[in-house]
C-alpha cells in the first residue's frame, strides 16, 4: 500500500524531470527539529501523572510543476519522525496523529517501534487550470477564508487551533474550487468539499471586493450540519490594521446534532515607528458558555471548527512583538477567558542563525482553576530549529 | 520710465524665480524617473549588513510609475514566493505557504522591510519625492567627482511622510541622483543614502548600487543592487491585480 502510493507519486513526477527543457518545476520545503517538554496539569493517561517529552524531526516538501502557462500541479507532503515518552507512554497518541480528515486517506505510518514512529501525510495535491479570469482548482488544497490572526469564524473549510504553531500550512480540503476574478481586486469563488457523508461535505461561495480602502468578503453556503452566512473586512483606523469576521450558523432542518450560533472576531494592530508591534483580538461565540469552559485537550483536539473556536462565550487575545535586532525577535502573546478567569501566556524568541536557519524558543503556559478553559492543560516548553530550502 | 523699468525687472525677477522653482522640481522628477522609468521590470538584491553578519533578500519587481508595483521574493527559501502588491495607497502581501492575503495597514508602511534599513515605504514608494514635497535649491556640491545640485525637500502638510526634510544631491549634467539625507521632524539626521556604481542599464546610464546608512549605528547599512532591468516596457494597470499576484513567479 505504502509502496503503491510512492510509486504513483514517482510516476507523476517522472515526466517532469525527464521532459523539462527549462526548469518548469520547483521543489522546496524545510526540515525542523522540535523538542517539546510537557508538564500536564491533569494526566492524559490515568492513573500516573508524569511529565511528557517528545522530539519531532519534521520535514516538509512542496512540489510545483508548471507544464504550461495555464496548467499547474502542486503537491505538499509532511513527514514527521516523532519519538519520546509521549509516544511510548500514551497508547492512543500514534493513532491520534495518523488521521486524515479528508475524503481520501493520504495519511500513513511507514515505520514504528514502541518509542517512535514515522508519519507521512500528503496535505496538498491539486491541479490548477486558469483560463483568462477563470480559475479551476481540483484536489486537496487549502481554502483559507480567514482574515484574523487567532480566530477565524470565516475559515469554514479548515479551522485550526492557534496553539498548534508548528503547522502553519494547515491541512488541506478535498475540494473543487471555481474562482472568477471580476476585477483587479474583486473575485467570486465557489467551493465544493467532498466528504464521506454530508456531515463532512460543504458547498459555499464567497464574494470579495475592495471599497473605501477596505477589503470586504461575503460568504454563504452549507457546511456539514449547518447553513452559514457571514462576512469579513480588513482595513485601517488611525493607521492601524482593523479586521473582523462574522459567521452565523443555522442547523439544517431536522438536524438535532447541531446548534445555532453566531461567531464574531475583531482585531486591531498597530506598528510603532520603532517597529514595536501591538495587536489585540476578541472572540464572541453566542453558543459559548460564561461558566467554566473546560475540556480543551491539546493532544487530541480534532474537532475544532469555525463554529466552535472556543467553548467560551468571550475570549481576548493580546500580543506584543519587537525585533530587538533584525536577527532576534521577541514576543509575548496572551489569551484570557474573562468569564472563568483562566489564561494562556506564551513568551517567544526567534533567532536567525544564518540565511536559511532559524532557532526558536517558546513556552505555552496555561493557568486556571480545575474545569476552567485553560486550567486543566498545564505548561509546555518548546525548542525548535528550522532549516529552509 | 524708471517705474516701468523697475516693473519689468521685477517681473523678470519673479519669473526667473518661478522658473527656477519649476526646474528644481523637474530635476527631482527627472532624477527619480531615471531610477525607475515610466514602467520597469527588474531583479534586485538587498543585503542587510551589520557588524558580524549579513543577510540577503532577492526579488523580482514590476512597476508603473509611483502607483503600481508588484514584488516577488525569490530568496531566501523561507520567504520565497511571497508577493507584495501596491496599487495607489493600498498594499497587500500574499503568503502562498498559508494561502493568505494580508492587507498592510498604513502604520506598517514605515516599518523596516524584512529587517532592513529600508521601510516598506522606501521600497514601494508610497510617498512621492515629486508630489509630496516642496523643493528648493540649497547649494552646489561635488559628489563622487560629479558637480551636483543640493536640493532641499520639505514635505507638504498633508503628505504621508515621516521625514522632517530631505536633502538630495543630483548631478547637474547627467541628472544622476547620487546622495540623499533624511532628517526627522527635530532636524536630526536619521539616515543617508549613497547611490553609486554608474552603469548602462537597458537604455540608460544610472547608479546601480544604493546604500542606506543609518547615522547613529556604526557598521550598519543596507545595500540594494540593481540586476537585470528593462525600462518603459508594455505593462498595463490590470497586471497589478490580486489574480496576477497569486500567479506570478
Amino acid at each position: 500500500m505504502k509502496m503503491k502510493r510512492i510509486m504513483i507519486l514517482l510516476l507523476i513526477m517522472l515526466p517532469v524531470f525527464c521532459f523539462s527543457q527549462e526548469k518548469n518545476w520547483n521543489l522546496n520545503g524545510y526540515v525542523k527539529d522540535l523538542y517539546m517538554y510537557y508538564h500536564p496539569e491533569q494526566t492524559p493517561v490515568r492513573p500516573i501523572l508524569q511529565d511528557l517529552h517528545s522530539n519531532t524531526i519534521h520535514n516538509r516538501l512542496n512540489f510545483n510543476w508548471y507544464p504550461s502557462d495555464k496548467i499547474s500541479f502542486s503537491a505538499g507532503m509532511r513527514n514527521r519522525l516523532i519519538m519520546g515518552n509521549l509516544v511510548s507512554d500514551i497508547p492512543n497518541y500514534q493513532s491520534s496523529i495518523d488521521v486524515d480528515n479528508g475524503y481520501l486517506n493520504l495519511s500513513w505510518v511507514s515505520a514504528q517501534s514502541d518509542h517512535w514512529f514515522l508519519h507521512t501525510i500528503i496535505d496538498r495535491a491539486y491541479l490548477d487550470f486558469t483560463q483568462g479570469t477563470w480559475q479551476f482548482r481540483i484536489g486537496r488544497q487549502r481554502i483559507n477564508w480567514g482574515i484574523n490572526k487567532v480566530w477565524n469564524p470565516n475559515d469554514v473549510f479548515n479551522s485550526f487551533s492557534y496553539f498548534d504553531f508548528d503547522y502553519e500550512e494547515r491541512p488541506g480540503s478535498d475540494a473543487v474550487k471555481i474562482q472568477h476574478y471580476t476585477g483587479v481586486t474583486s473575485s467570486v469563488e465557489l467551493v465544493f468539499k467532498m466528504g464521506d457523508s454530508y456531515h463532512e461535505m460543504a458547498m459555499a461561495a464567497m464574494y470579495r471586493f475592495s471599497h473605501w480602502n477596505y477589503d470586504f468578503q461575503m460568504i454563504s453556503g452549507w457546511v456539514g450540519n449547518d447553513y452559514m452566512i457571514g462576512g469579513g473586512w480588513t482595513g485601517a483606523i488611525m493607521g492601524g490594521g482593523f479586521r473582523g469576521e462574522i459567521t452565523y450558523f443555522k442547523p439544517l432542518p431536522n438536524n438535532h446534532n447541531s446548534f445555532e450560533t453566531s461567531v464574531v472576531s475583531v482585531s486591531y494592530d498597530y506598528t510603532l515607528q520603532n517597529n514595536l508591534f501591538l495587536s489585540i483580538e476578541g472572540l464572541f461565540n453566542s453558543a459559548g458558555t460564561r461558566e467554566k469552559a473546560g475540556n480543551t485537550n491539546l493532544l487530541f483536539n480534532q474537532d475544532l471548527s469555525a463554529k466552535q473556536l472556543s467553548r467560551a462565550k468571550y475570549s481576548l487575545f493580546a500580543q506584543i512583538s519587537y525585533p530587538i535586532t533584525p536577527l532576534l525577535t521577541a514576543s509575548i502573546s496572551s489569551i484570557v477567558n474573562p468569564s472563568d478567569h483562566s489564561s494562556y501566556l506564551s513568551p517567544n524568541i526567534t533567532y536567525s542563525l544564518s540565511q536559511n536557519m532559524e532557532f526558536m524558543l517558546t513556552t505555552q503556559l496555561f493557568f486556571g482553576t480545575p474545569g476552567s478553559e485553560f486550567g486543566d492543560i498545564g505548561q509546555l516548553a518548546f525548542a525548535r530549529i528550522r532549516w529552509s530550502f | 520710465m524708471n517705474k516701468t523699468l523697475s516693473i519689468i525687472i521685477l517681473c523678470f525677477l519673479s519669473f526667473s524665480g518661478f522658473t527656477q522653482q519649476l526646474d528644481v522640481k523637474n530635476l527631482v522628477k527627472e532624477a527619480d524617473e531615471k531610477m525607475r522609468g515610466t514602467s520597469s521590470k527588474s531583479n534586485f538584491s538587498m543585503t542587510i549588513e551589520r557588524p558580524g553578519w549579513s543577510r540577503t533578500v532577492k526579488m523580482k519587481s514590476w512597476t508603473i510609475g509611483n502607483d503600481y508595483s508588484l514584488m516577488y521574493i525569490t530568496s531566501p527559501a523561507k520567504e520565497k514566493g511571497q508577493v507584495f502588491l501596491k496599487r495607489g495607497n493600498e498594499m497587500w502581501n500574499w503568503i502562498p505557504s498559508i494561502e493568505r492575503m494580508v492587507k498592510i495597514p498604513p502604520s506598517m508602511m514605515m516599518q523596516s522591510w524584512m529587517g532592513s534599513d529600508f521601510t516598506n515605504d522606501d521600497l514601494v514608494k508610497e510617498s512621492s519625492l515629486v508630489k509630496d514635497y516642496e523643493h528648493r535649491l540649497a547649494g552646489e556640491e561635488q559628489i563622487q567627482g560629479y558637480d551636483c545640485y543640493k536640493i532641499e525637500l520639505i514635505p507638504k502638510e498633508d503628505a504621508p511622510v515621516v521625514w522632517g526634510k530631505i536633502f538630495m544631491w543630483i548631478s547637474k549634467k547627467e541628472k544622476f541622483w547620487l546622495k540623499a539625507a533624511f532628517y526627522d521632524e527635530d532636524e536630526y539626521l536619521v539616515k543617508y543614502e549613497i547611490l553609486s556604481d554608474i552603469k548602462w542599464v537597458d537604455d540608460r546610464e544610472m547608479p546601480t548600487r544604493l546604500e542606506m546608512i543609518p547615522t547613529d549605528k556604526k557598521g550598519h547599512k543596507t545595500i540594494l543592487l540593481y540586476g537585470n532591468t528593462k525600462f518603459n516596457i508594455d505593462l498595463k494597470e490590470s497586471f497589478f491585480s490580486i489574480q496576477n499576484m497569486k500567479r506570478i513567479r
